[in-house]
């Protein structure tokens, strides 16, 4: 899967440290960029929150199944969006402090999209 | 186990209030039948988990009670053994007809605390309604208005105050927990019970999360979740200290609760 839209995603949004898609059924990364390499077990433990976060309130009223989470603690703020309702795919990214969240979340929708039904989905992996 | 990382202080509350149930408010002085009733009303305001509480007058058990999700579902003296003696019967909650006679006796009953003894305190545990517990009961402000009384204050942190006025209308309704009481912040009865209701079903979800999930150890966090439906409320659920709010919030306003967050609870 090509990392251009994450890059895009990421270059767009001021203070995004990273940008991760996973799949969290299997716990997959599946795409990332970011402005560091992050070692797997970081990404790998990013994906196991995306995984934690979208499962709380499942089939509960106002929830029924989350379908964005936003964690803010005194590190940044990270985002975790379901690419779609249903879908298992996640994109994750992390903030700096006092980034425009509401931004970073319709930027990710679109990336999400494009990701998932754009033509550079069939280009090679990452 | 430190009390001094707040999601730890958390989930061992929840814990200890899930697996046992137990607890005692200590002896309060009481002078007059209104510190009577309120004392009262408060415990059952604070009970958010179905718990049984025995309230005794200078150490002497005087009234059994059933209360599930900050509502008061029986009462019984304690002198009776006959259930036919109960003031407020579970199965009579429905019945127009016997509600108000028996609030009337159960006001009468706690008013007469203070010639009784000088002190009062409550014995909290298990109760065997909890899980048949109806979403009835008579609720605070109902035993409010049966007492006569003015609504008491509560008392929450000074940050998460600043944090629920800072956001503003992004925040529909809100309401912290300590130990295993749930006080409402801001919103309307229905709201809260709406609250009560997903933090008791997401209990176990919500224990399940590692130790410095929300947070690194002293410092506050929040979670901000938004279902499929766009005109849902958003969920929001913050750790600061040990204090955790649950709140509904609108759901297009997640900027503006963590720009709130960072100025209040994080103090950016």
């Amino acid at each position: 899967m090509s990392t251009k839209p994450l890059q895009m995603f990421r270059s767009a949004l001021p203070g995004c440290e990273i940008a991760v898609l996973t799949d969290v059924s299997t716990g997959t990364v599946l795409a990332w960029d970011g402005s560091v390499k992050w070692p797997q077990e970081a990404l790998d433990a990013l994906c196991a929150q995306a995984r934690q976060v979208l499962a709380l309130g499942q089939r509960r009223a106002p929830l029924h199944e989350p379908q964005t989470a936003v964690l803010a603690t005194a590190l940044g703020v990270q985002c975790f969006l379901r690419a779609a309702p249903g879908a298992q795919e996640v994109l994750c990214c992390v903030l700096a402090s006092g980034s425009d969240v509401d931004a970073a979340l319709d930027a990710g929708a679109a990336a999400c999209a494009i990701l998932l039904d754009g033509p550079l989905r069939a280009e090679g992996g990452a | 186990m430190s009390h001094n990382d707040p999601i730890i202080a958390f989930r061992s509350a929840l814990f200890d209030s899930a697996a046992f149930g137990s607890g005692e408010v200590m002896p309060q002085a009481i002078r007059t039948p209104e510190e009577a009733h309120r004392f009262f009303q408060t415990q059952i305001a604070r009970t958010m988990l179905a718990r049984r509480l025995v309230f005794l007058i200078d150490g002497v058990e005087r009234l059994c009670c059933e209360v599930a999700g900050r509502r008061l579902l029986s009462a019984t003296p304690c002198a009776e053994d006959d259930d036919d003696k109960s003031l407020l019967a579970f199965d009579a909650l429905d019945d127009p007809g016997t509600i108000q006679p028996a609030l009337d006796a159960l006001a009468a009953e706690i008013g007469g605390w203070p010639a009784q003894g000088a002190t009062v305190a409550v014995r909290i545990g298990p109760t065997a309604l909890a899980q048949a517990a109806p979403r009835g009961g008579l609720s605070p402000a109902r035993l409010s208005a049966a007492f006569g009384l003015q609504a008491a204050p509560a008392e929450p942190s000074d940050a998460l105050t600043a944090f629920v006025d800072m956001a503003g209308t992004a925040i529909e309704a809100a309401a912290y927990l300590t130990g295993d009481m749930l006080y409402a912040l801001k919103g309307e009865e229905p709201q809260i019970d709406a609250l009560s209701g997903f933090l008791e079903d997401c209990l176990t979800e919500i224990d399940a999360l590692p130790d410095d999930f929300f947070c690194p150890p002293g410092q506050g966090g929040m979670l901000v979740l938004r279902g499929s439906d766009g005109d849902a409320p958003a969920v929001v659920i913050g750790v600061l200290e040990e204090l955790t709010i649950l709140a509904h919030a609108a759901p297009q306003a997640v900027s503006t609760l963590v720009a709130a967050w960072a100025k209040t609870a994080l103090r950016q």
